[in-house]
């Protein structure tokens, strides 16, 4: 199997939240962390685009890399998940990492930065598969059942596409191929008025 | 004198072996303590059966709407 | 890379994933726990959060047995399923619903935030009264007694017209077709929901133009559309997932997206064409659009000559919309006007989308027929991919205006002449004399009495100024002096100043509702208000209608929350109260019911008397002939939900097994009785198909000729018809002319004849004899005739453009001026006065206001809802950055939005493009402040959302349509500085 991935299309994203609340809703995510969030550049400008971002289980990650404590690991499917046992909160991979995907919970009054929380792919953690500890760690392990990130199962306009990489690509080429050549590039319809 | 230096050695021992009995079991104190650089220590992770595999990739190809 | 890679795999795991091959099993199951670091109360500076290792888990075992509850998103009309997850009783997880052809799983934020709102924090939890300004908890009894006596009270002193019953869109159709029955029982036609705010300019207009006032197609079907017009609608806000199906017309099409609207919106991001107009202007822009259509000869002149009636009185007034005058009024050059009616006539069949954009104004009833008449032009309607696709609100608002929960008509729009009356005491097996004599009645202007019953009452969107108003001037005994929200905001109806002085003068007020809304809070009132729990409707079951016509069924899928009751129940508790439940309910079984939620803070367990939701069902299913929600009995909506996996996604149609031909949901009109089998209608007007399998004609609803001319179709009717042409209504004596009758059974015959022989027609028939003779012969029960764009019982029989009552451009009052001063349900309702003085030089800027996709209407149960309101934590004005630079305005800084009838809400400045320069945008699902001041402290404790906010209905102004009393929210004037 190839490894998982995320892919947001743009054309089709229209900044709902579903995947952002769709998380929250299945992983119990607190007040003030969202491990999933919509970008919108433009706004409110024509060229307006939006896209879901959450961790991108890179294949070679950078938190992974820099974690001083080696608390990543990566599945054989290319999730990368982490050991909030070990994380010791330094924050170093929320530096590393180019999406912004570790977030901390503000634990404490002083502020201090909390285990580090981020987009788990629905796979949980190291813990044992669907059991309490798990869940109460790193909220829902949807993989193991054999379901998809929730996020994207419930996406409004199947923007958000997840899964084994070959097929997710394999349907967004099926989608290029129906917006006609040049698609990929924003606002080609505009730019050439193509439609009518 | 003798006396004095056996009791001092009997200190020295005494001290040594609290330090002896006190010295960690990584596998005691339930936190990785020699870190290996770059490598990951925390528990193992359960692999996905081919049976969740075959099932997530009938709900990939679910996405492709309508 | 510098490091060593490990592959995190358990060397123990080997052994228990063997074990699962052999077992086929998983071994775990999902463990429930409440998630309790949620911080409460100003919320926006985080603070007090729980880390995620220290949650307090609360009951419930990880190995307790899963059941699945399927049920449908009570957010908006669009219908998407919900999967539940329940264990133990206790709602834990909700799952994508593949298998439903609307929906495919998908959902907004809102959609997959529900399983919150069903057991969240912030519900209203037991029975409150206000005493003395504190909330005291009650016992249900004892609050039904009060109620219920001080309503006794004031019927006996002032008469029933005074106790106003404001229902739900919110209902199912069972608990909204028993409201209906429960406000003519109690005997008045005070009773109204959101429809009247929402789309009844829609429902009035569209139904005067061809007979029926929903939405046409669907949305699946707009996977056909070649072309998508979208005008004073903002789907990917409002119906998201209905984006989904747009995108595919989109790509698989090519088809051209059209955006028309005075905000570039999300929808309009999208968009292949994007038309910014003025506020108000729609009609001109309609018009504008077809002079280019009429003059290049676009139209489709066979379909005018066979299908439309009236478009040589339309043409006369598009000629004066050329397009210098068209830019003049709306500000939309004649170029890119061209330009979209090539891409309408071009891309045919067109599919044309509106919502409040269009319906909330003063002349509402005009933009609606304009739309109809744009399509009627082009030959767009009947067909796949074309159509009136009217996106409707609340997820039940279809089946709530269906059921009539509206102050002037009967359920399925029969209206309130006394024949109707007749016809639904028939129904409800009712003394027509009893019921008549609920009613009161008053002096008419000619001196003879007349019985309220047959008046329409108030709509909801004047409540007030039935309160305010000097009883001398209200066609009504007395003043309203007891009101009752019931499953309704108070902050979607405007000026919201004056409501709290009507508030204040109320004897009494209720709130039923899952939450206290902001009725609870909004008024300085310290005694005589109540608020009641109702459960929302995933703690109960029963038919829900989708905007497409489509009957879905809800299971439910938890026991009542808390001390809350589902509507059913109340209106049994009432009913008894006031003494008429056992002629309500007497085709009715009403079952003990126990309500015991292991694990969840219910204190006790409790029985309640609740009246059986399939009876209601096939109640309504012997009543409502007239727009065929006869069909759907509840084995077969149960049986449509349990197999949504053989419905094709484009055509709704099953494919194969037993409900093989049927339409999803069984679109109404579903005619005849549920054994007739009729599959549904899934496109109005379809005349490509017989009218046994789903196809239609144009409803011959207005008589059979107007001035000479024939009313009815011309060479046009639906495949199969044995009349070849058009023909009016059925009635038994046309059966017997055609020699049709004798196709009837003695049964049918003996039905017939109970309800007045020849001249019964399709309506009254309650065997459903004379729609299975027609049907059976090929032909529509309610006639088949033309469209028409002239509706001459209408001020405005030609939709025209008319300036708002609150216009900035005062240059333009002259040429298109509003009404006149006029009586309208039962009180004075002012045009002119208003629009005469020139507000203009004090307020300059256009208001307009409209949707979050993260909140709905009022907003109480969203705000209420964490994960929500975490995505939208300030209410904000919309403000150019022209003029925001201007008025030394920097983005986020608060400021005072001022209207010009006196109020002024403090908000958050948004510097964006979005809205155009002199056009300010306030979203209105807000409430909780009012004039700056907050109103947290006013809340039960424990029940105020997380999120307040200033309504925009505190600014917004008086205007209400002229035919449907709809209110004015898309266009008044403001002036706005730092604060």
């Amino acid at each position: 199997m190839a490894r998982m991935k995320f892919l947001c299309d743009a054309e089709r994203c229209i900044e709902c939240n579903a995947c952002v609340t769709a998380c929250k809703n299945e992983h119990e995510v607190p007040w003030g962390i969202n491990r999933r969030r919509v970008v919108t550049i433009q706004d409110g400008k024509p060229g307006e685009r939006s896209i879901s971002v959450a961790c991108m289980h890179c294949s070679d990650a950078p938190c992974m890399a820099v974690c001083p404590v080696d608390c990543f690991y990566q599945t054989e499917q290319g999730v990368v998940l982490h050991s909030k046992d070990l994380c010791i909160g330094c924050g170093y991979c929320f530096y590393a990492c180019p999406f912004g995907a570790p977030q901390y919970p503000q634990a404490g009054n002083y502020g201090s930065r909390g285990k580090m929380d981020k987009c788990t792919f629905c796979a949980g953690g190291p813990e044992t598969d669907m059991s309490d500890s798990e869940f109460q760690k790193y909220g829902r392990n949807r993989l193991a059942e054999g379901k998809l990130p929730v996020c994207a199962e419930m996406c409004s306009t199947k923007a958000l596409l997840a899964g084994d990489g070959d097929e997710v690509a394999n349907i967004f080429r099926e989608r290029v191929v129906s917006r006609g050549f040049g698609s990929g590039a924003w606002g080609w319809g505009t730019a050439y008025q193509l439609k009518g | 004198m003798i006396i004095r230096f056996y009791k001092n050695l009997l200190i020295v021992l005494f001290i040594l072996s609290t330090f002896l009995i006190s010295s960690c079991r990584e596998d005691e104190q339930n936190r990785v303590l020699n870190y290996n650089k770059g490598v990951y220590l925390g528990e193992k992770d359960t692999p996905l059966t081919e049976q969740q595999i075959t099932k997530l990739r009938i709900h990939t190809s679910r996405q492709k709407s309508n | 890379m510098l490091r060593k890679k490990t592959k995190g795999v358990a060397i123990g795991s080997q052994t228990s994933s063997f074990i699962g091959k052999a077992t086929g099993k998983v071994v775990d199951r999902r463990a429930f726990l409440k998630g309790s670091g949620l911080a409460i109360g100003g919320l926006a500076t985080a603070a007090a959060l729980v880390g995620p290792n220290v949650k307090s888990a609360k009951a419930a075992a990880s190995n307790s047995a899963i059941s699945i509850k399927k049920s449908v998103c009570t957010h908006c009309s669009v219908g998407c399923t919900v999967i539940a997850e329940v264990q133990n009783g206790v709602w834990t997880g909700q799952e994508p619903g593949w298998d439903s052809p609307i929906n495919l799983g998908a959902h907004c934020a809102k959609g997959a935030s529900v399983r919150e709102t069903a057991s969240g924090e912030r519900r209203l939890k037991y029975p409150m009264k206000l005493v003395s300004g504190k909330w005291t908890r009650i016992s249900w009894d004892d609050a039904i007694n009060e109620i219920g006596d001080k309503m006794l009270d004031i019927r006996k002193s002032s008469g029933p017209d005074s106790v106003y019953w404001l229902g739900s869109a919110k209902f199912n159709n069972e608990q909204s077709y028993l409201f209906r029955k429960f406000y003519a029982y109690w005997g008045s036609n005070n009773g109204d929901h959101q429809a009247r705010i929402c789309h009844s300019t829609t429902v009035a207009g569209v139904a005067n133009t061809w007979g029926y006032g929903a939405m046409t197609n669907s949305y699946n079907d707009i996977h056909n559309s070649k072309a998508i017009f979208v005008i004073g609608g903002n789907p990917a806000e409002a119906h998201p997932v209905s984006l989904m199906h747009l995108m595919k017309a989109k790509e698989q099409n090519n088809a051209p997206l059209i955006v028309c609207d005075p905000r570039f919106t999300r929808t309009a991001a999208h968009a292949d064409e994007y038309v910014r107009f003025r506020p108000g202007s729609d009609v001109a822009l309609i018009w504008g659009i077809m002079w280019h259509i009429f003059e290049n000869k676009w139209e489709d002149k066979e379909y005018i000559r066979q299908r439309v009636y009236g478009m040589d009185d339309v043409r006369a007034e598009v000629k004066k919309w050329t397009p210098e005058e068209t830019e003049r009024v709306t500000g939309v050059p004649g170029s890119q006007l061209k330009r979209v009616a090539k891409i309408m006539a071009n891309n045919r069949p067109g599919t044309f989308i509106w919502c409040m954009g269009g319906t909330q104004h003063t002349n509402g009833n005009n933009n609606t027929r304009a739309y109809c008449a744009f399509q009627l032009a082009l030959g767009n309607m009947g067909t796949a991919g074309g159509g009136a696709n009217i996106f409707r609100g609340h997820d039940n608002v279809q089946g709530a205006t269906d059921m009539c929960i509206l102050s002037h008509s009967l359920p399925g729009y029969y209206g309130l002449a006394a024949g109707s009356w007749k016809h639904w005491a028939r129904v409800w097996e009712e003394d027509y004399d009893w019921l008549k004599a609920r009613f009161a009645s008053i002096k008419g202007k000619d001196g003879k009495t007349k019985s309220l019953m047959n008046h329409n009452g108030i709509p909801v969107s004047r409540w007030i100024d039935g309160v305010l108003e000097d009883k001398a001037n209200i066609e009504q005994p007395d003043n309203l002096r007891a009101m009752v929200f019931w499953g309704h905001a108070p902050n979607s109806q405007t000026r919201m100043k004056e409501m709290k002085v009507a508030m204040e003068k109320l004897d009494l007020m209720v709130v039923i509702d899952p939450y206290p809304t902001v009725s609870a809070v909004l008024s300085d009132k310290t005694d005589g208000v109540y608020l009641l729990p109702s459960t929302t409707q995933f703690e109960t079951y029963g038919s829900v209608t989708a905007s497409n016509r489509s009957l879905q069924w809800r299971e439910k899928v938890i026991d009542p929350s808390f001390d809350s009751l589902p509507d059913h129940t109340i209106m049994y508790k009432f009913a008894k109260k006031f003494g008429f439940a056992d002629r309500m309910f007497r085709k009715i079984k009403i079952n003990e019911v126990t309500y015991a939620n292991k694990g969840t803070k219910r204190e006790g367990v409790k029985t309640h008397e609740e009246p059986l939701i399939e009876d209601i069902t096939r109640e309504f299913n012997g009543g409502m002939w007239t727009i065929g929600y006869t069909g759907q009995s509840p084995e077969r909506l149960k049986a449509h939900m349990k197999n949504q996996h053989v419905f094709d996604r484009t055509t709704l149609k099953a494919v194969g097994g037993e409900l093989d031909g049927e339409y999803y949901g069984l679109p109404w009109p579903c005619w005849g009785t549920a054994d007739m089998k009729h599959p549904g209608t899934p496109l109005l007007y379809d005349t490509s198909k017989p009218v046994a399998e789903g196809g239609l004609c144009f409803r011959a609803r207005f008589g059979v000729e107007h001035e000479g001319n024939n009313l009815l179709a011309e060479g046009s009717y639906p495949v199969g018809s044995e009349i070849k042409d058009g023909y009016p209504q059925f009635t038994m004596a046309m059966l017997k002319k055609l020699g049709w009758d004798k196709d009837l059974t003695a049964k049918e015959k003996e039905a017939i004849d109970k309800v007045g022989g020849d001249k019964a027609n399709w309506k009254v028939d309650l065997s459903g004899g004379i729609q299975r003779v027609a049907i059976k012969h090929g032909c529509a029960p309610f006639g088949n005739a033309k469209a028409r764009v002239k509706v001459w019982t209408f001020p405005d029989p030609i939709p025209l453009h008319r300036e708002p009552l609150y216009t900035s451009r005062r240059d333009l009052v002259a040429d298109y001026p509003t009404y006149s001063d006029r009586m309208a349900y039962r009180l004075p309702t002012m045009y002119k006065s208003i629009q005469d003085v020139d507000h203009t030089a004090k307020y300059p800027l256009i208001l307009t206001s409209g949707r979050l996709v993260e909140y709905e209407g009022g907003g109480d149960e969203t705000r209420s809802n964490p994960w929500l309101a975490e995505l939208q934590q300030d209410m904000f004005v919309e403000i150019s950055t022209f003029d925001a630079n201007s008025k030394g305005i920097r983005n986020g800084a608060m400021v005072w939005v001022a209207t010009p009838e006196g109020a002024r809400i403090k908000v958050m400045a948004q510097v964006t493009e979005r809205v155009a320069k002199g056009v300010a945008f306030l979203p209105f699902h807000f409430g909780g402040h009012m004039e700056g001041k907050d109103l947290r402290s006013k809340y039960p404790v424990g029940s105020d959302p997380y999120v307040l906010g200033e309504s925009a209905n505190t600014a917004f102004t008086y205007g209400y349509d002229v035919v449907t009393q709809m209110q004015e929210t898309k266009c008044s004037l403001c002036q706005i500085e730092l604060a």
